[in-house]
């Protein structure tokens, strides 16, 4: 369980970019983070793994505070991580990707193991891995976070620049995951129609601060309480 | 006088061999961990000293050969601990503060060894015929070593899992660390391991070369420009890179004036700096 309470964040003292959030997420659950660009939702994950400052508030994982644990740290205890972007290691093979993801882990997930769930990197063990597609390369950045078989899953924004054909699969990908290995997953995400069908809760911000706090249902079913605070 | 081709080459290639040798440490610290650690030559002379101090004390050059890469090793531990890991992002200033502990370390050689120079008998005397040329056995020896290094640096860097960490934290730092990667750590072991190979290229090397508190300095550009010429990164790219500094420079200067060899060395390392510099942009785009 993640507890995070009055977290103050940034990258500069004295600069927040995350102005007193409050979070929870269970395992076996999906939290959506939404809002407009900057307003501090990729930060926000971030600060939890201590990638960007933190300046006040409390982070505790089962209870325990990792605040000030750096980062390896508060992965190894079961926070699985992948960044926006490519979140795969270019220059080493997707084999290479996902050995590295278990290294640092004391069970790590074998690449076997993860190639069941993502057939298509199998075909594609050899391979470098930055010569992958884009929806490729967010598959392989996925399962690089599940080698470390963590119990919670920090997702920023896995369906950005993927084909939309492909981001149903992806969707069925992070259900399956929730539902059969109870893994609860923190989802930065702008695609309305991913996050509706994954989410159990959905958490808006705006300017760093959390202005609206909404059952994941209301996602599906009122879109366009949601869109308005993202200005679609 | 004629040229001997056979001795030449046997020249050429010990030079760049002996280069190797020296660079290889560097292309860890530099070209892995990405540190510009002017004081690789210091470290190297330590390397030597060591293998002084160990032969005076009686316990022979064998011994000075195994224990000086443990010493720097140390050496290079501390380097990091108090200079290199507080400067990380600060490349600049990483210069200024290696270039102050080369000072220092150069001093307290000083200090304990005196400025004159010394030197070491080579543990292995004569010569043996290669392609029908004498030569000496001991340069053969230093060749086959930074060999040795060069294939155990690979074996370690593409066959290992400590390997697939440092190639990891290169590719990306931020991501090995949210992988669970203890990126510090890595950075640390890496460093002191080149700090080691430096210990190690200097006591192997003191034999050949009179020891004194100046002799890494005229090792830092060569190796510097062998580990940034290098077509491809990794210890086969640095070996390429020896060869065409250090193989480079012997082979012009049987023809032409040391001064004129170096100038020559240093002319074509710009050129082909700008081939990798314009390479490595072309990747990157």
């Amino acid at each position: 369980m993640l507890e995070v309470r009055g977290l103050v964040a940034g990258y500069h003292a004295g600069a927040p970019v995350v102005l007193g959030v409050d979070l929870e997420l269970a395992p076996g659950r999906v939290l959506a983070l939404m809002g407009r660009n900057g307003a501090g939702k990729s930060t926000l994950l971030k600060a939890i793994l201590g990638l960007a400052r933190r300046e006040a508030g409390s982070i505790r994982l089962d209870g325990r505070g990792i605040e000030t644990r750096p980062t390896e740290w508060i992965v190894r205890a079961g926070i699985g991580f992948v960044p926006q972007g490519r979140g795969v290691f270019p220059g080493l093979t997707v084999e290479q990707n996902l050995r590295l993801g278990g290294l640092g882990h004391h069970r790590p997930v074998p690449p076997a193991t993860l190639y069941a769930r993502f057939p298509v990197l199998a075909e594609r063990r050899d391979l470098d891995a930055s010569s992958l597609s884009g929806g490729e390369q967010r598959q392989l950045a996925i399962a690089r976070a599940l080698a470390g078989a963590p119990r919670l899953l920090l997702l920023d924004e896995p369906s950005e620049g993927i084909q939309p054909s492909l981001v149903d699969a992806l969707g069925a990908t992070l259900a399956a995951l929730v539902a059969a290995e109870g893994i609860g997953i923190l989802l930065v995400e702008q695609n309305l129609e991913l996050a509706a069908r994954l989410a159990d809760e959905c958490l808006v911000l705006e300017d760093g601060r959390v202005i609206d706090r909404l059952p994941g249902a209301v996602l599906a079913d009122e879109p366009a309480r949601i869109e308005r605070h993202l200005g679609l | 006088m004629p040229v001997d081709p056979v001795l030449l080459l046997l020249d050429a290639t010990a030079q760049a061999l002996t280069l190797l040798l020296v660079a290889s440490g560097l292309a860890v610290t530099f070209g892995l961990v990405g540190v510009i650690n002017l004081a690789h030559g210091e470290l190297l002379m330590a390397g030597a000293y060591t293998a002084l101090a160990l032969d005076r004390a009686g316990l022979g050059f064998w011994a000075g050969l195994a224990l000086a890469p443990l010493f720097v090793g140390l050496l290079g531990l501390l380097l990091d601990l108090l200079v290199v890991r507080r400067l990380r992002e600060r490349p600049l200033d990483t210069l200024l503060a290696t270039w102050a502990a080369a000072l220092v370390i150069r001093q307290t050689v000083v200090a304990l060894f005196g400025p004159a120079s010394h030197t070491i008998q080579p543990p292995i005397e004569g010569s043996v015929l290669v392609l029908g040329a004498p030569y000496p056995a001991y340069r053969l020896l230093v060749m086959a070593l930074a060999l040795l290094v060069t294939g155990l640096l690979t074996w370690l860097l593409f066959a290992t899992r400590v390997g697939l960490m440092i190639r990891g934290t290169v590719a990306d730092r931020t991501l090995a660390a949210a992988s669970g990667l203890a990126v510090r750590r890595l950075d640390a072991a890496a460093f002191a391991f080149g700090a080691a190979l430096a210990g190690l290229a200097g006591a192997a090397t003191a034999p050949l070369l009179s020891i004194d508190p100046q002799m890494g300095l005229g090792y830092l550009l060569p190796a510097f420009l062998a580990v940034l010429v290098a077509p491809a990164g990794g210890p086969v790219g640095t070996a390429v890179g020896a060869a065409l500094v250090g193989g480079g420079e012997s082979l012009v200067s049987a023809f032409a004036s040391p001064v004129v060899a170096q100038l020559a060395v240093l002319g074509g390392a710009a050129v082909l700096l700008r081939r990798v510099a314009g390479r490595r942009a072309g990747r990157e785009r």
